[in-house]
């Protein structure tokens, strides 16, 4: 059975040529550009793990705010880090920075792209987009600070494979910045020549052993630093902004505290005499009431405190004696200085309680100032300025990475968009089933099976995608594909260039994916057409739609015909036109 | 017996919509017999010969075909019984149209553990020189022929034949019914045909009359007529 209705689908083949030729070059067309997205990406992917161990990548870089001495350089590579210089300072001219940087010795190598590393103080290696952008060959010359050098080379490096200025950067301006390696001794020239304050202080790292990116840093942090020693102008004003308010706060309180206890002691030392001043005073009244119980005595009267203000005017009464008058005052007056005295030493004995409590404030309030200021103001200064792992430099990997979502969503997409492609053909192939029911039907009737008949509606479709998958793939894989792909890549990252590799998993996907899905999707399209009854086949049974049943009476017949047609098969058209949507979304997502 | 039908029921709908097509039928086929099922329109006849196909199920009652039951069977048993029993011939040929007429017997062919032999079935049928011929260069006739060959591959022990001449013009319908006396002879080939055509009880061994869902009248056919002599076709 199955010998003789592999002749019926090459006649279907022949009869419906431009229907299934059109669908095979959508399924060459798909997979061709899923391909060479995919193969290219896995070009820049496996490339950049090979050139990166090749050109010794480095795990990580931090800069300081002061070199690191010799001996700190040793201690770190004690500890099974190599690391290397990659101090660099920016010349600016006409809106271009050039990037000035020491030829590497260990990490972060130069991969050429074109001529030879500098030899002479008056080389220079050029970063290969600047150069492509600028359109500097090797043996141009070009001025750096005054200075002028041969170009004796182009290429990149891989910590600069996305050769932005700033680590801030999302976009890449090759035509605006650039990179330049020139020779040790010419950059350290250039340091001393312009007493260069803007270079920035960076060291690559390779962790070789046990040695963590963390215990690096935390290493490096713990380094003694004296932050006097840095010359960097906004590293002062960062100290005077930080470390300098915190002391400023510190210092007033303690001027306070200092204030308060001064305060205290006056105050107690003041208090210490209130007896003094106290018994000083009644001492002068009881004196003067001595003198005026002499000059009353002979009017026998006794003066008390208690009692002379009354004595002294019953006599003054009685003697019309202006003198004891006098004396009466002189008492009043003494007697009031005596109490005003009790008084004052009374509010002196309070404030120096209130002082006692301001000091005692003054203590509280610089104790938990320092407490805030040890807990939310790291006073720490230490050398450390940035501390980047490679897997945190967009720098790094940036094509690599990049390339690895492309070639995820590539997947992705090839996957849906097959789907689509498969969702399309099941339709001819349910068109077909439909067209031959009374066929398929007289058949179930003579005893043909429903796994017969699925397995040969199957063949076509998944034919078409077998071959669409193979072409596309072959396509998709040539050098003038993968080319076109990765000519993406290197006009805007700075990489080396790769070798085309040839994954067999995607030799797998171009031969199996397309023929699966094909089988898959057709399968529970098919099924589910094959799975009524003989009769209900003989007699072309159709479902009642339910939504083509809307009242449309209100349009004329051509309008209310093309209408019903299209609810007729909404599904399909909401199922085409969300399905490439999304495969759209994914595509443009990955690219 | 060969086929025995007792009580047959089946009724169609639900609820208030229930319409009864058989009504309790009961008849017997002996083997190597041509039978003829006639009636009216909606007397029940077509779906007589599709409960017997196992095309339909039943409500009640029993069929029996070389003494075994197959009312109740499940679906793929009842596809066994049709692969292993039955030939069916209908009133439109339903070929595949993109295979020659030897291919679409083939396509059959495999069903049966002892086909006939398609050259001779071809030669039988007189489609030898049509044998490479598509459905659509053939006549009606010719279409009809092919539908009867492709019935007859696997050599089926019952043949039910649904109005197998109602889309023929007379004469192409008598060479049809000579062509299925002849296999009648040559093969032993039970034969129960559904038909309009009163002229067919003639040339059959026994004619049922089918009405309103019951066994009206059978009667087994004594004075046989050939097919060739049949008149008013």
């Amino acid at each position: 059975m199955k010998k003789v209705l592999n002749k019926r689908i090459l006649r279907d083949l022949k009869n419906n040529f431009a229907r299934y030729a059109a669908l095979f070059l959508l399924i060459v067309l798909g997979m061709y550009i899923v391909t060479s997205m995919v193969a290219s990406s896995e070009n820049v992917i496996r490339g950049t793990i090979e050139k990166n161990e090749l050109n010794c990548v480095e795990d990580g870089e931090f800069s300081v705010f002061v070199p690191l001495t010799n001996e700190q350089l040793d201690s770190i590579r004690a500890n099974d880090v190599d690391i290397e210089e990659i101090f660099n300072f920016d010349y600016s001219e006409n809106g271009q920075v050039i990037r000035v940087m020491k030829v590497r010795d260990s990490i972060n190598l130069i991969e050429l792209n074109e001529g030879n590393l500098p030899h002479y103080d008056n080389e220079l290696v050029l970063e290969q987009r600047y150069a492509s952008e600028n359109n500097i060959k090797i043996g141009d010359d070009i001025f750096i600070s005054g200075k002028k050098f041969k170009v004796s080379g182009t290429g990149c490096v891989p910590d600069y494979d996305m050769p932005i200025r700033k680590i801030s950067d999302t976009s890449v301006e090759s035509s605006d910045f650039g990179i330049a390696f020139v020779t040790g001794t010419m950059y350290d020239t250039f340091i001393t020549e312009s007493n260069c304050k803007a270079q920035e202080y960076i060291y690559a790292y390779r962790l070789k052993g046990e040695f963590s990116a963390d215990n690096l840093k935390k290493f490096i942090k713990d380094m003694e630093f004296d932050y006097h020693d840095v010359e960097d102008k906004y590293f002062q004003d960062y100290i005077s902004n930080t470390l300098g308010k915190k002391d400023d706060l510190t210092n007033g309180i303690k001027e306070l505290v200092d204030g308060s206890e001064k305060l205290s002691d006056g105050l107690s030392e003041i208090t210490s005499h209130n007896d003094d001043i106290r018994k000083g005073a009644d001492d002068i009244f009881e004196i003067f009431l001595l003198q005026a119980n002499e000059a009353v005595s002979f009017m026998g009267i006794n003066l008390t405190v208690d009692n002379y203000a009354s004595e002294l005017e019953k006599c003054v009464a009685v003697t019309q004696n202006s003198e004891l008058s006098e004396l009466k005052n002189t008492l009043d007056k003494l007697k009031e200085f005596s109490d005003k005295t009790e008084e004052y030493t009374d509010r002196v004995s309070e404030v120096y309680d209130g002082s006692d409590e301001i000091e005692s404030g003054m203590k509280e309030l610089q104790e938990k100032t320092e407490e805030i200021s040890e807990k939310y103001f790291d006073g720490q200064i230490d050398n450390l300025m940035m501390f980047l792992k490679a897997e945190d430099n967009p720098r790094i990997n940036a094509a690599s990475n990049e390339r690895m979502v492309n070639r995820n969503m590539g997947l992705l997409a090839g996957v849906v968009v097959m789907i689509l492609f498969m969702y399309v053909i099941s339709v001819f192939v349910v068109h077909q089933i439909q067209s031959e029911s009374s066929v398929i039907g007289t058949l179930y009737a003579l005893g043909v099976k429903k796994k017969d008949l699925i397995f040969h509606y199957l063949r076509l479709p998944t034919l078409i995608a077998f071959l669409g998958g193979i072409t596309g793939g072959i396509i998709g894989f040539s050098k003038f594909a993968i080319d076109s792909q990765m000519s993406q890549v290197y006009s805007y990252y700075s990489v080396p260039e790769y070798e085309n590799v040839y994954p067999v998993y995607l030799l797998v996907y171009c031969i199996v994916m397309p023929s699966v899905i094909a089988m898959i999707v057709n399968y529970i399209v098919i099924n589910q057409k094959l799975s009524k009854t003989a009769l209900s086949l003989i007699r072309n049974e159709q479902k009642e739609s339910k939504i083509s049943n809307v009242n449309l009476k209100k349009f004329s017949f051509i309008r209310s015909f093309q209408i019903r047609q299209i609810l007729r098969e909404i599904r399909i058209v909401f199922t085409i036109v969300f399905g490439m949507f999304i495969a759209l979304l994914i595509f443009m997502i990955g690219i | 017996m060969y086929l025995e039908v007792k009580g047959l029921k089946k009724k169609y709908g639900n609820g208030s919509n229930i319409v009864s097509v058989l009504k309790g039928i009961s008849f017997s086929v002996e083997k190597g017999q041509m039978c003829v099922i006639q009636g009216t329109s909606g007397s029940g006849k077509s779906t007589l010969l599709n409960c017997i196909g196992g095309l339909e199920t039943t409500d009640e009652g029993s069929i029996k075909v070389s003494g075994k039951e197959i009312s109740g069977l499940s679906m793929s048993d009842f596809s066994d019984y049709r692969r292993d029993n039955l030939g069916f011939i209908f009133q439109f040929y339903n070929l595949v149209p993109n295979l020659t007429v030897k291919e679409n017997i083939k396509v059959c062919e495999f069903l049966a553990q002892s086909p006939l032999d398609i050259d001779e079935l071809l030669k039988t049928l007189g489609l030898t020189e049509h044998q490479d011929k598509f459905p659509s260069q053939l006549s009606g006739g010719q279409q009809q022929r092919c539908a009867i060959a492709r019935a007859l591959v696997k050599n089926p022990r019952l043949l039910l034949c649904d109005e197998p001449t109602g889309a023929l013009d007379s004469e192409t319908s008598r060479d049809i019914l000579i062509l299925l006396e002849e296999i009648n002879k040559k093969y032993g080939t039970t034969m129960l045909i559904v038909t309009h055509n009163n002229s067919i009880k003639e040339m059959v061994h026994k004619v049922i009359f089918v009405k309103d869902g019951l066994v009206k009248n059978q009667y087994e056919n004594k004075k046989r007529i050939p097919a060739k002599e049949l008149e008013d076709l």
